[in-house]
């Protein structure tokens, strides 16, 4: 089984290259939304597309706020 | 190798004996078929002997069109094919409610996207009118059936064959059935919604030789000027006819001057039998095919001051009127309005796909999150990098649909309409 780090920054890279960014090397202490491109529309790109892979949405209920890779990855390993 | 399912062919010219059918003369009873033959005999002697029928769509599991029966007071279900009929009564009968099921009324239920299917009742006279004003133009024309047949725009098709003496051919599901019907069973007229032509377009090879048809219909979804153009260079239709109708107010607006959208001098023409005007934006119908009325619902009141307001958004450009998309495909995107089919506009003049399906979906982040399908012509490689790179000179952001698939074909409703959820 993927870890669920890796299957998150493999997407984070995919939407980035989607929106013509090159490769981020992302690491549990980035700040999603201040060192790298990822806006909240490509947020939302994102979470559908970890849904699609790992079958799990931990915003189902509404949106948790995190700025981290790190916090990101423990929401989805606890969803 | 798996044998092509093939096409099932009705010919006006030979009707079953209403004896086939074991149904009571008294209604309303309810017919679950999907078997054509088995639909067109009750349409056939329904409308000779004013039966009371409720038409299931043939998609519906069986639990659902023996609820919708008893929801409606139905005193039973057709079911089977037109060799092999089952009548099965449906106990614990209720009155529908305050306009109830009467003599001669034949119901259709609306595809319930949006909540519950409703049922809407037609008087049998109104809804074949307009098949036989076509029926003149048509004599003995072999129809292709594209839409569901239990739906209005699939009955009209029946109406207007059965009016002519013509035939109706229902071909194998999918793009491929729908090619081989039209190479192999000499269709001669075709209505379907804009996405099931381009569909049909994209499966013909371009070698394929295609008779030039007498009649090409389009009708169900916003239609543009570059298919209809794509429509009279490949089929080269003696006749190109694009149809406004509702299962609620019937068949509106028919035009055949090849240009998108319907004149504008149209608007407020009391001379005309169906009536039009924009109020709010709307395009609003006041027309003689309407339906009588919802079941269970009060009957609209009689006469010609009747107003439907489709939830179509139209605008009046010089002496053209435009149909801009329907108010439930205006998505919010962070606050700004975008039109579903103007997106579909900007992703089509790329000139890159045979068809695209622009959608939504909800999203915890921005509320509803854009999506697109698109379909690549077979010449042509596409990249989603390339493909978000050329849309963010045309579109502002919150209107570039943010997740797109690369698919081979769309996924369509019954109805030959694009999904939009």
């Amino acid at each position: 089984m993927i870890p669920m780090r890796e299957s998150i920054c493999e997407v984070l890279n995919e939407v980035l290259g989607e929106n013509g960014y090159p490769a981020f090397a992302f690491q549990d202490s980035t700040n999603i939304f201040r060192e790298t491109p990822v806006d909240s529309l490509a947020l939302a790109l994102v979470i559908v597309k970890l849904e699609e892979r790992t079958g799990k949405d931990p915003f189902k209920g509404g949106f948790i706020s995190f700025t981290t890779v790190g916090e990101l990855v423990r929401l989805y390993e606890n969803a | 190798m798996k044998m092509p399912e093939p096409a099932v062919v009705w010919d006006a010219a030979i009707p079953p004996s209403p004896q086939a059918l074991p149904v009571p003369a008294q209604g309303p009873w309810l017919l679950h078929t999907g078997d054509p033959l088995l639909l067109n005999a009750v349409l056939r002697w329904g409308l000779e002997k004013k039966w009371n029928v409720l038409l299931a769509p043939p998609y519906w599991p069986v639990a659902q069109a023996v609820e919708a029966a008893r929801r409606h007071g139905a005193t039973g279900v057709l079911t089977g094919t037109l060799i092999d009929s089952v009548w099965q009564a449906t106990p614990g009968d209720t009155a529908t409610g305050a306009l109830g099921l009467r003599e001669g009324s034949i119901g259709i239920f609306t595809s319930g996207t949006t909540g519950e299917p409703k049922l809407a009742l037609h008087s049998w006279n109104r809804i074949r009118l307009p098949g036989e004003f076509a029926a003149k133009r048509l004599p003995a024309a072999r129809w292709l059936m594209t839409y569901n047949p239990t739906a209005y725009a699939g009955l009209q098709v029946f109406f207007t064959a059965l009016a002519t003496g013509g035939a109706v051919i229902y071909p194998a599901p999918g793009a491929e059935g729908a090619a081989a019907a039209v190479r192999e069973h000499g269709v001669e007229a075709i209505s379907a919604t804009p996405t099931w032509w381009r569909m049909l377009l994209a499966a013909l090879p371009k070698e394929a030789v295609v008779p030039p048809l007498l009649q090409a219909s389009l009708g169900g979804e916003r239609v543009d000027q570059a298919v209809l153009e794509t429509i009279q260079i490949r089929f080269n239709p003696r006749r190109l006819t694009h149809i406004y109708a509702s299962t609620e107010a019937g068949s509106a607006i028919v035009v055949s001057d090849g240009r998108a959208g319907f004149p504008a001098a149209w608007l407020e023409d009391s001379d005309r039998s169906v009536r039009l005007r924009i109020r709010d934006g709307f395009l609003e119908i006041a027309s003689p095919y309407r339906m009588v009325g919802y079941a269970g619902q009060p009957a609209a009141s009689g006469g010609q001051g009747d107003w439907y307001r489709t939830p179509d958004l139209v605008s009046q450009q010089g002496d053209r009127v435009h149909f801009i998309g329907r108010s439930d495909t205006v998505a919010n995107i962070g606050g700004a309005k975008v039109v579903l089919e103007e997106v579909e506009q900007s992703l089509m003049q790329l000139g890159w796909f045979s068809d695209c399906r622009v959608y939504t979906r909800s999203s915890p982040v921005t509320g509803t999150l854009l999506c697109a399908e698109v379909v690549p012509t077979p010449d042509r490689t596409v990249t989603i990098p390339a493909l978000k790179e050329a849309l963010a000179t045309r579109l502002p952001r919150h209107a570039q649909p943010q997740l797109v698939k690369i698919v081979s074909s769309l996924q369509l409703s019954a109805n030959g309409k694009k999904l939009r959820s």
